[in-house]
């Protein structure tokens, strides 16, 4: 099946009914496929690597005529092979990791018995499925650019299959690959722009849809903050309507923990159908509104700046604890708008929450249940005082804001509060939850984000995992929950400027944060307005800006049959483009001058009846015709033949020449 | 085992295609015929001749297309999206690629060289590509048996052969010829039908052994040893085909690199009338068998001969050209209208 290149003449593909594929076609298809796997051996187990490996160095060998391909027989055991290291590897053939692992030592395993140019066409297609499914992962900017190459090779495969004579070198292959790609991609952006997009999921998506990401988690432990902090990857971006608050008012509301059980804050029971008691405020002066580009954190919940109130479609909610979720969790990027407002007052405190925001552990941290208690007999009652009393607390005593914590015992808090000073935003904002509940005070964690920072090339603010951040609420009798802020008191530079005025690590911190060097945070600044722009129009473009695109252009309800009727014009009319443009290949290539002149010149020729024919010489279609020139008229034309091949093929091709010739042609009549 | 599943599950798929293409197929093949010829000289592919559907792979690649189409619509991958319809564009692209590479050609047929009966005849059609872009992979096919096929350079010509069994002897019309291409991307298959009234005249096959030449006469009646009959040498002369080779002078070949044959004055050579009346055999076609033998013995022997049938007669020569008058009456014998 498999032959040498010298073995294989040019046609030579189909050998009585038998598909041959000569030694470099199997290079390139080998070549094609690793391509397509590359991105994925950093995701794969190591089993399904090291089977690549040894298919990709069997397949190698057959092509360097070492060895022969196998027999059915190593077929059979190869297959089983691969599905016991699957069965090794995953457990099952199904799921999204699974499946494309399968996929992938499947299109291996294809080198070995392709029998006909079908096998090699559904090989392609099924990597061009492969090279898809790296969208699962990410939508980069830079995955794009590596998918769009690997499908212009893949492209160039086909042509390799359909060039039956092999004639066509590679270079020349992926020149053709490449013009058609291009002649396709007007296309493609308006199907892209006007396919009526449905927004999904279409059907259950498997467990492993989704991939574990940095980001806040469900749940807030010492440590769990100081290490995200350490991450320059961007949460989410936000374009604000009108000028955006200063820094130290903007709180992105996460994840709300209402339940401790010693080491660990959780969101404890929450119902999901109970309503925020929200009280507006007199004026609308805290009102903000804004657009907020979420990069895939895998979780349902959604940031907006303390507290949201106004949301633009029913996909999401707000629960009973002022946390925006979406119906599902975020795997895409995700754009929504909010309206805030900084004023509003929530009077959300039923019986059983405030038995919930009140409860601590049983018999856990004396001394910090001893402080609290006293706090509040010296404040006789009085919410802000203890309040007060917390934050001179963190002020005055010697506490340190570092990254580098070091590790507390059992009573967690204690150790924190009297001996060890020396914490990050988790914490103090639980150390200050904790004192509160044990002075009878509700009280609980939010987690989020805070700060951000302004891309100063394209006014929208970046808030980076950095910015994580977790504070304190506290029920007030009349004001409702009031946020609370402790690490504010320890480090007012961590909420008036950020991260990196804020601690003593610096070097920890992510190099964008602490760069000086201008030209390098304009580049980067550059850089992160390019990404957002990729994501609020390319990866986030869902049928929400699809809707709002139409309405800019003056199209009130796009509705998707309107999207259609466009999309069709549209195709038409581009299609129609793109058709002149592939239809007039070519004959653009012979825009010589001097050809032109001869063309024309055959043309008028012509006049005798007989047309030069295509496999004719200027002296041997001259000859033919010469005798049914008007002898006059033939003289004339003899110098202008002399003169073109002269031109031509000899070697008085001088400008003065050719021009003498161009006005010969001009001048000449045949006349018969 | 694997492939064997693979295939029945396509069959499954494709059969109601087959379906549809069989009912359809009679009022396509009629409104096909009404614009493919016959054509005498030669014929533009334009826009009216060249169909174009897709292959059995473009259909999968159709199916790929809406797999990932639905995937996307599933994740909500923007970038999903964007591959699907990259793809479903480069199928649109390469439709017109497709089209493109076999439209404009010029089609002129070339014919064919005579052959005997049960040889195959090889016919032969020139395409012209007046375009500055060069053609691709375009295969030539007669009553589904696949020819040739071939790349054409810009402004350059190409030919195309194709072979078609013959049995009987007469002229052989191919009919229809189908010119197709899958280049560049194998999703759609371009294709024309012309017919180029082109011809092949087939000489009835020849006997096996003119046994029944003995009974023949040579029209001299002197009994001659072959080649003596030629007396008197008078000179050399350049070979012209179908000079025999008995007559080609060796010397002059070793001496000249080139072949010369001698010429002999006075005296007869040897003188054959191939006669229909002469020949005992039963049936008419076995009769031109032999006589198809006769004439091919007595050129290569370098006899003059001559033919006589019941309807025509051809007076005694020897050379190429005669052979080929005297076949081609052979195999048109009783057929003309």
């Amino acid at each position: 099946m498999f032959k040498g290149t010298g073995a294989v003449q040019a046609g030579d593909i189909v050998d009585q009914g038998r598909f041959i594929i000569n030694t470099s076609q199997l290079w390139a298809l080998l070549l094609g496929i690793q391509l397509v796997a590359a991105p994925f051996y950093w995701r794969i187990p190591l089993t399904v690597i090291m089977t690549v490996a040894i298919y990709t160095f069997w397949v190698s060998m057959i092509a360097f005529n070492r060895t022969r391909q196998p027999g059915k027989f190593v077929r059979v055991m190869l297959l089983l092979l691969t599905l016991a290291v699957m069965t090794v590897s995953y457990g099952t053939l199904l799921g999204r990791e699974a499946g494309t692992g399968f996929l992938i030592l499947l299109s291996f395993l294809k080198l070995f018995e392709i029998s006909s140019k079908r096998d090699i066409y559904i090989l392609v297609y099924l990597n061009y499925f492969l090279i898809a499914s790296n969208f699962f992962h990410t939508q980069s900017p830079w995955v794009a650019v590596y998918v769009f190459v690997v499908v212009i090779y893949l492209t160039s495969l086909l042509i390799l299959f359909s060039d039956r004579l092999a004639t066509i070198v590679w270079q020349q292959r992926m020149r053709i690959a490449a013009r058609i790609i291009l002649q396709a991609t007007p296309l493609m952006l308006i199907l892209f722009v006007l396919f009526p997009r449905i927004p999904g999921p279409l059907w259950g998506l498997p467990k492993d849809a989704t991939t574990a990401v940095t980001g806040l988690s469900e749940d807030m432990s010492p440590g769990s903050m100081s290490s995200l902090i350490q991450s320059d990857e961007v949460a989410f971006r936000v374009r604000f309507e009108e000028a955006p608050p200063p820094h130290q008012a903007m709180y992105w509301r996460g994840p709300v923990f209402s339940h401790y059980d010693g080491q660990t804050w959780t969101a404890g029971f929450t119902s999901k159908r109970a309503k925020p008691n929200l009280q507006a405020s007199a004026n609308n002066s805290g009102y903000m509104k804004y657009t907020v580009t979420l990069v895939p954190h895998q979780r349902d919940w959604l940031f907006a700046l303390e507290y949201p109130v106004q949301l633009e479609n029913s996909g999401y909610r707000l629960t009973r604890e002022m946390q925006l979720l979406n119906k599902r969790k975020i795997s895409s990027v995700f754009q929504y708008s909010v309206l805030s407002d900084s004023q509003i007052i929530n009077q959300g405190l039923s019986e059983q929450e405030r038995k919930r925001n009140l409860h601590l552990p049983d018999q856990l941290n004396p001394q910090t249940a001893d402080l609290a208690r006293r706090w509040l007999s010296e404040s006789n009652g009085q919410t802000q005082s203890v309040v007060n009393k917390a934050l001179r607390y963190f002020r005055n005593q010697p506490f340190v804001y570092t990254l580098n914590p070091p590790l507390l015992g059992n009573d967690a808090m204690d150790d924190f509060l009297f001996e060890s000073r020396r914490g990050f935003c988790e914490h103090y904002s639980s150390a200050f939850v904790y004192l509160m509940r044990a002075a009878g005070i509700p009280a609980r964690v939010v987690t989020g984000y805070q700060g951000g920072d302004k891309n100063p090339l394209d006014d929208y603010i970046i808030v980076r995992q950095s910015n994580a951040h977790a504070w304190a609420e506290v029920w007030m009798e009349g004001k409702g929950w009031s946020r609370v802020d402790p690490t504010a008191a320890v480090s007012p530079d961590r909420i008036e400027s950020g991260i990196q005025d804020a601690v003593a690590e610096r070097d920890l911190l992510p190099a964008i944060l602490i760069s000086e060097n201008a030209w390098l945070r304009h580049a980067r600044y550059q850089w992160d307005s390019f990404n957002n722009t990729w994501n609020e129009w390319v990866v986030g473009f869902d049928q929400k800006r699809q809707t709002r695109l139409f309405q800019q252009l003056g199209m009130q309800q796009a509705d998707w049959q309107q999207l259609v009727i466009w999309m069709v014009v549209a195709m038409f009319l581009v299609g129609g483009g793109v058709a002149w443009w592939v239809f007039r290949q070519g004959s653009g290539k012979r825009v010589d001058k001097l050809r032109r002149a001869y063309d024309q010149f055959c043309t008028k020729l012509a006049k005798t009846g007989s047309r030069r024919l295509i496999n004719e010489g200027p002296q041997e279609y001259y000859a033919r015709i010469r005798d049914r020139l008007v002898p006059a008229c033939a003289d004339t034309a003899d110098k202008i033949v002399q003169q073109y091949v002269r031109i031509r093929y000899g070697s008085e091709g001088s400008r003065q020449n050719i021009k003498t010739f161009l006005r010969a042609v001009k001048g000449f009549h045949a006349r018969v | 085992m694997e492939g064997t599943i693979a295939n029945r599950l396509l069959s499954a798929v494709f059969y109601p295609l087959y379906v549809i293409r069989s009912v359809l197929s009679k009022p396509f093949d009629s409104f096909i015929a009404s614009r493919s010829g016959p054509f005498s000289g030669s014929v533009e592919l334009n826009s009216h001749r060249v169909y174009i559907l897709p292959t059995r792979v473009g259909i999968i690649f159709t199916l790929l297309l809406l797999v990932l189409l639905l995937g996307s619509i599933n994740y909500t991958k923007s970038l999903g999206f964007m591959l699907t319809f990259l793809l479903a564009s480069l199928g649109i692209v390469g439709m017109l690629t497709t089209w493109r590479n076999l439209a404009g050609l010029k089609v002129s047929g070339q014919g064919a060289s005579p052959v005997f009966a049960g040889q195959d005849a090889v016919f032969a059609v020139q395409l012209e590509n007046h375009s500055g872009d060069q053609r691709y992979a375009i295969t030539i096919a007669s009553k589904d048996k696949i020819g040739d096929t071939i790349d054409i350079r810009p402004e350059a010509i190409g030919i195309l052969r194709f072979r078609r069994k013959t049995t009987t002897r007469g002229y052989l019309d191919p009919g229809r010829i189908k010119l197709m291409t899958e280049f560049p991307l194998g999703l759609f298959t371009a294709w024309t039908w012309v017919d180029l009234s082109m011809n092949c005249l087939v000489y009835p096959a020849a006997a096996a052994k003119a046994s029944q030449v003995s009974s023949s006469d040579t029209q001299s009646g002197e009994e001659q040893a072959e080649g003596i009959g030629l007396e008197d040498f008078a000179g050399l002369r350049k070979s012209q085909p179908g000079d025999s080779w008995r007559r080609i002078s060796w010397k002059a070949v070793a001496r000249l690199d080139e072949l010369y044959s001698k010429e002999f004055t006075g005296g007869q050579p040897e003188l054959q009338w191939i006669d229909w009346l002469s020949i005992d055999e039963p049936s008419q076609e076995a009769r031109l068998s032999v006589m198809v033998r006769m004439v091919l013995d007595a050129q290569q022997a370098g006899r003059h001969y001559g033919l006589r049938l019941p309807t025509v007669e051809i007076k005694p020569d020897n050379g190429q050209l005669q052979q080929h008058q005297c076949l081609k009456a052979l195999a048109l014998y009783r057929l003309e209208t």
